[in-house]
């Protein structure tokens, strides 16, 4: 395919299988730089399967993961973080017992404080990133409506808000491409539309995206390519319109043999 | 009544220390550490061990804080990939080989015969009459060093962080964070913590045996952690206290009660120091004292 030379982060062949079970069977996928590129599928197409294998949740029996052009099929999440991909998760993960606040903080990269030497030696270098870090977590928040919250505990918030905190969190790390697991799931209509927005502008700034979502508003809303999957298989893929227009996947959503 | 408080409290020091570590593993790393005691016991031998075989007493504390802290950080290595009850079990099964290990290897460790003669730091520059108030002093000077060094490190992103993995390791992962590495060095440095309370144990009562660690100082530790507040350095200090002056306050209480002989009294005397702790933890469910949460410095929004 041509357009492999700009493709930020990509599947070849992966295939991963638990027991006797396949949830994936040599799957291609490519996410183009400045794409949002949607992931669909009936329940149990394996698509948060293929989510962890691309974060490097999960290891692939087989198949390679490339991330900015380097094989990065055996290196550990924490290390594909630091070359700049994350992701959000499903159910969304606020870690509770911290606030808002130091929720975007902790994800802020090259914290020289996170090593126990530097806090006692070097105190000041550890402030002075604290405090850009606080500058940028604070324009973050400003902008997504969350500022006054700040300072409240994650676990206070409303489930649109985690959604929203998931995502300013991800952005600290200054990331190139962002992983997001179903960002609509139990928020409400409004703010899906807020949601959207935001994601679209961030694109628009140099950011990519691959989203799994079964709102199929926002995905055709936000999306382009679409990848279909069933079975642990990519089904189809292309615009939402091809898709949509698309008999095979009409029947692996209806459950019908496709 | 002088010497009884004086030796109290030289006990509440080191137990708060002991207590701090675990705050820092379990309290603020969510890493369940039940082999406390065996931790505590590796600080006592290494240090009275290699202080009768004539090192000065400071240098054999250094050498127990480094070898406590090294085996905390092995013994984590080996579980800490799996999960936290995994690590709850290898670190008691540790403890417990450890005390068989010392009851037994006689010829290192002169097994049940306990190590006598242990000399204190400063031993030799002060009048015996002081002995005991300079040790509570240094024992103090150490809970100070500790608690400072914690506390700092928990407002620190260290803290942050490994309040983080605490809370969800996986998002921790995402977020670019090498959690096995910072578990391994909060486990450890809970450890070196340890190394200090072992020592001072064997520094207070200047001869060790096997008999004097069980399972009882794990609990006194979970017990400071869990009254004061888990997470906080300041709540742990406070429970520290509580919890000896529960102990040892109630022995005063009972003599109040004539009727009762002497076994009686000491099973209704840790029956009340229970009631008690379930009742603070009634009015106080999650502790005395908070965790550190940041508050955001630019505050002229609202």
């Amino acid at each position: 395919m041509s357009e492999a030379p700009t493709a930020l982060l990509e599947a070849v062949g992966v295939g991963v299988r638990f027991g006797g079970f396949t949830a994936l069977d040599g799957v291609d996928l490519a996410v183009r730089a400045g794409s949002i590129t949607g992931l669909v599928g009936p329940n149990g197409a394996g698509k948060s399967t293929l989510f962890d294998v691309l974060a490097g949740r999960r290891r692939p029996q087989v198949g390679a993961v490339r991330l900015l052009g380097r094989p990065v099929t055996r290196m550990p999440a924490h290390r594909r973080a630091r070359l700049g991909l994350t992701r959000t998760f499903q159910i969304s993960r606020e870690l509770g017992g911290l606030t808002v606040l130091e929720n975007l903080l902790l994800a802020a990269p090259r914290q020289p404080g996170e090593a126990i030497w530097n806090v006692f030696a070097r105190p000041g270098l550890v402030r002075r990133a604290e405090e850009a870090a606080l500058v940028r977590a604070d324009a973050l928040l400003a902008r997504v409506g969350l500022r006054r919250l700040a300072d409240q505990p994650a676990d206070a918030l409303s489930g649109g808000q985690k959604k929203l905190l998931e995502l300013c969190r991800a952005l600290m790390l200054e990331p190139r491409v962002v992983l997001l697991d179903e960002p609509a799931a139990g928020v409400n209509p409004v703010l899906v539309g807020e949601i959207a927005d935001f994601i679209r502008l961030l694109r628009d700034e140099g950011l990519t995206f691959a989203i799994v979502e079964h709102n199929m508003d926002l995905i055709a809303a936000l999306c382009d390519p679409i990848y279909v999957l069933a079975e642990g298989r990519v089904l189809r893929q292309g615009r939402f319109a091809e898709i949509a227009a698309d008999d095979a996947v009409a029947q692996a959503y209806l459950g019908g043999a496709a | 009544m002088t010497a009884y408080l004086i030796a109290t409290l030289a006990l509440v020091a080191i137990s708060t220390i002991a207590g701090l570590a675990l705050n820092l593993q379990w309290g603020l790393g969510g890493l369940v550490n039940f082999g406390l005691f065996g931790f505590v016991m590796l600080g006592a031998y290494t240090c009275g061990l290699l202080n009768v075989a004539g090192w000065p007493p400071l240098l054999a504390m250094a050498a127990a804080i480094l070898v406590t802290g090294l085996a905390s950080a092995t013994v984590s290595l080996i579980s800490i990939r799996l999960s936290d009850d995994y690590l709850a079990i290898v670190s008691l099964g540790f403890a417990e080989s450890l005390r068989l290990f010392i009851s037994y290897e006689e010829w290192l460790t002169r097994g049940t015969l306990g190590v006598p003669g242990i000399m204190r730091p400063f031993a030799g520059w002060v009048p015996p009459s002081a002995a005991d108030a300079v040790f509570l002093a240094f024992a103090v000077v150490c809970l100070a060093i500790v608690y400072t060094v914690f506390e700092i490190l928990a407002r620190s992103p260290f803290g942050r962080t490994l309040r983080a993995t605490r809370e969800d390791p996986m998002v921790a992962e995402a977020l670019g964070k090498n959690v096995l590495w910072l578990r391994l060095r909060a486990f450890g440095l809970g450890g070196a913590a340890l190394g200090i309370a072992g020592s001072l144990h064997a520094f207070n009562y200047t001869y060790i045996d096997p008999t004097q660690f069980g399972p009882v100082i794990t609990a006194y530790a979970f017990m400071a952690v869990i009254i004061g507040g888990r997470g906080s350095n300041t709540g742990v200090l406070l429970a520290g206290f509580t919890v000896v002056l529960l102990l040892e306050g109630s022995r005063f209480l009972i003599d109040a009660f004539g009727l009762l002989d002497g076994a009686q009294l000491a099973a209704l005397r840790l029956f009340l120091v229970g009631v008690a702790l379930v009742t603070i933890l009634i009015f106080k469910p999650n502790g005395f004292v908070r965790e550190y949460r940041l508050i955001s410095p630019t505050k002229e929004r609202s």
